[in-house]
């Protein structure tokens, strides 16, 4: 059985064990303590650090205080800390620490003054797997949250929570994540789920399955229900927007436009005009508006009766970029309209909630990646062309948009209802995606850490 | 509000305990993001659909990057591929190897990106479930002609075969037929060009027998178990079932650039076993 001692308790054992290694007493006698003030896992601590050839130390016993780490003496004369079921062995004057049996070493020796370890505070950082950021005003912040780690997709919940996709090889793990501490608990674990598609009240998601069927997951509670047992394939499910139907598209080639009643499990199409490859289904706040993408595959011409090797074979590309399409539902028999027909390739954003536009990312050759508004009468209206548009996402009645400021890149939002563009802040080049959702900060991702903005600062929520 | 966190301070974060060495998503993104081209696509129209899917959610964080896809059976991706007019050709063989009816297309590589199932399956009014390797090879031989002799109805069967050059027909011969050769004519003998003209055919000809890709299978029509194993995604997966192959982005040597971009979005963890298995493929990670 371990015998678990507080730090305070371990002074008298820790002073014995260094006679005849170094003086306590003449360290006491010529090393100053001093009381610094971190911020440890989001709330204010005091440590006692010390300054030892003008590197400064900070006292384990308090860190370990602030984070919750238990102590022992060990057999060997040091000490072992044990923390997120790890231990960690530690020596005075010794760099040499042991990592779950592993031995590691750190940049410094484990100092003891007065009879007490320090450590710096890149070595406890190491040593027991935390975090450290400074802010701009220079406040020192330790976090020792674990994180979701290596999270394939990340998307907003609510304002305050994310959803972190982890996959590994039982399956995929989807967590709930506080956006403020990183913090997270499980929500589901599956093996055939796809993803989740987050409902605009923030309470529910929504996921098939490989045979078909759409389950309905609460939030809250973490429990699913079956909503159709139905085999068709679904590419993509959208939440309408008052959260309580789901539309979808159906099909391997996402030819048809249905809609799922949440109640009684009824599915009813809404478009079925034979054409194929519809993707990005978008749907306005009243349900009558549905704006989609058609992508057309090349023609090929190829004579089977020749010889294979002398590749009769050519491919016509011409027309294959993706176009914009509105379905009015509301309008009886009404028939797809194409909105667009230029050349450039389209990335669709998203539609307006009242239906009126939709928006896409527009790229040529030798161009800048431009974000364009098209309106239900086919009018084009560029809302970034300065700037190469990296990513353009649609949250609620706002467009996030990261673009390619040169040595760094930057974030505008845009209203979507009357086009005004602002700065929002500008991010290293190594941001590679923003997340944003309605009514939520915005998160981005580096090095594939996902932050998130917490009143100007970036706040690390996954690893 | 102008964040200087990042430009002042970098994070200081070590993992001590956690080895993690795949490629997330995001990781693959942060290394494209930026990417600029042009990727053609064409051969195995079963490939379509997840090519065409990959490439609507890769452009999303890669808007720069051009993807055009097109099909017209698997034989024309390498061949394509050959000829300098497509950077992938999607095919559902290694085309890297010599195979019943093609020679291997030299210098090319194969790229894993799905397992695919295919299904022996017949129009719903036959009554038959269950087909030997033999009792195949003899219906597609034009050996056997009525289902009575297979245990069905006094009926003529239909032999419904894919076109030359379709992967599905190279895959089905290989692995339902054990390598014996089909029949080419006929009265009741019909070849289609696609899979579509397949699922079309086996639903409207009564008596019709033919094959496709696993996730075409509608219930307007049988799946047949072969040897006594129902043609699912488990018996695919435990071994039992054999008539599956790899899908393969074939490339001129080993792709770069957004072509190579590509490749890893299509073969990434989130795209396996998201969007991939949605269409009804089987990740390749799941076959050990």
């Amino acid at each position: 059985m371990k015998k678990k001692i507080v730090v305070t308790a371990l002074a008298t054992a820790l002073s014995v064990s260094m006679v005849g290694v170094v003086s306590a007493a003449q360290m006491k006698q010529t090393i100053a303590t001093q009381q610094t003030s971190l911020s440890v896992n989001d709330s204010l601590a005091s440590i006692r650090t010390v300054t030892l050839n003008g590197i400064t130390y900070l006292s384990i016993r308090d860190l370990g205080n602030a984070v919750g780490i238990y102590f022992e003496v060990n057999d060997r004369g040091g000490v072992s800390a044990y923390f997120q079921e790890h231990a960690v062995e530690l020596s005075a004057l010794s760099k040499e620490i042991a990592v779950d049996g592993e031995k590691r070493e750190l940049q410094h020796a484990v100092e003891n003054v007065n009879n007490m370890y320090y450590i710096t505070l890149n070595d406890f950082i190491s040593a027991f797997n935390a975090e450290s950021a400074v802010d701009g005003s220079g406040q020192v912040a330790i976090s020792t949250v674990q994180k979701v780690q290596d999270p394939s997709r990340v998307i907003w919940l609510n304002p305050s929570s994310l959803l972190a996709s982890v996959i590994e090889e039982e399956g995929r793990f989807d967590y709930i994540v506080d956006a403020r501490t990183g913090q997270y608990s499980e929500l589901l674990r599956t093996t055939d789920a796809s993803d989740l598609v987050v409902a605009p009240n923030g309470q529910k998601a929504a996921y098939s399955v490989e045979s078909g069927a759409v389950y309905v997951i609460d939030l809250a509670s973490k429990q699913s229900r079956a909503v159709t047992y139905d085999g068709t394939i679904k590419p993509e499910l959208v939440w309408s927007a008052d959260s309580s139907t789901i539309y979808f598209l159906q099909g391997d080639k996402g030819s048809v436009i249905a809609k799922l009643n949440l109640t009684d499990g009824t599915i009813s199409k809404v478009l079925e005009d034979k054409v194929d490859y519809k993707a990005n289904l978008s749907v306005s706040a009243d349900g009558s508006q549905f704006y989609y993408t058609v992508i057309k595959p090349g023609a090929v011409t190829a004579d089977a009766s020749k010889p294979v090797d002398q590749d009769d074979v050519a491919i016509d590309l011409t027309g294959t970029e993706p176009q914009v399409y509105r379905f009015d539902a509301s309008v009886k028999d009404a028939k797809p309209e194409k909105l667009t027909t230029t050349t450039d390739d389209k990335v669709f954003v998203g539609a307006a909630a009242d239906g009126s536009k939709a928006y896409y990312v527009s790229a040529e050759d030798n161009k800048l990646a431009s974000l364009v508004a098209v309106a239900k009468d086919k009018s084009i209206t560029k809302l970034i062309d300065d700037k190469d548009v990296l990513q353009a996402i649609m949250a609620g009645n706002k467009i996030y948009v990261l673009a390619d400021g040169g040595s760094s890149e930057i974030v505008y939002e845009i209203d979507a209802a009357t086009g005004q563009k602002r700065e929002l802040t500008s991010v290293p080049n190594s941001v590679s995606e923003l997340i944003a959702g309605a009514g939520t900060p915005i998160a981005i991702v580096s090095d594939g850490q996902v932050s998130v903005d917490n009143n100007g600062q970036w706040k690390k929520v996954t690893q | 509000m102008k964040s200087k966190f990042f430009k002042n301070i970098a994070f200081t974060a070590i993992a001590l305990t956690v080895a993690f060495s795949s490629i997330s998503i995001a990781n693959v993104a942060e290394a494209a993001s930026k990417l600029s081209g042009k990727i053609v696509i064409n051969g195995s129209s079963a490939l379509l659909p997840l090519t065409l899917q990959a490439a609507n959610e890769f452009k999303k964080l890669n808007p720069k990057v051009k993807i055009s896809a097109s099909a017209a059976g698997s034989v024309t991706g390498p061949q394509a591929v050959r000829k300098g007019i497509a950077d992938i050709g999607a095919c559902d063989w290694d085309a890297s190897l010599d195979v019943p009816g093609f020679k291997k297309f030299e210098g090319q590589v194969a790229n894993k990106v799905a397992v695919i199932p295919f299904a022996a399956v017949t129009n719903s009014n036959v009554k038959v479930a269950n087909l030997s390797t033999k009792q195949l090879q003899d219906i597609f031989s034009g050996k056997v002609k009525n289902w009575k002799e297979v245990g069905g109805s006094d009926a003529e069967i239909v032999v419904v075969n894919r076109a030359f050059g379709s992967g599905t027909r190279v895959n089905f011969q290989m692995k339902a037929l054990d390598g014996a050769d089909f029949m080419t004519k006929g009265d009741n003998y019909k070849e289609v060009k696609s899979s579509g003209d397949m699922k079309t055919a086996i639903e409207t000809t009564p008596n019709a027998i033919g094959y496709m890709d696993l996730v075409y299978v509608t219930s307007k029509m049988t799946a047949l178990k072969i040897n006594d194993v129902a043609p699912t995604e488990a018996n695919v997966i435990n071994g039992k079932y054999k008539v599956w192959s790899y899908g393969y982005y074939m490339t001129k040597g080993q792709p770069t650039g957004a072509t190579k971009a590509f490749i890893e979005y299509v073969q990434s963890k989130a795209f396996q076993n998201g969007s991939l298995k949605k269409l009804k493929f089987i990740p390749i990670s799941a076959m050990k």
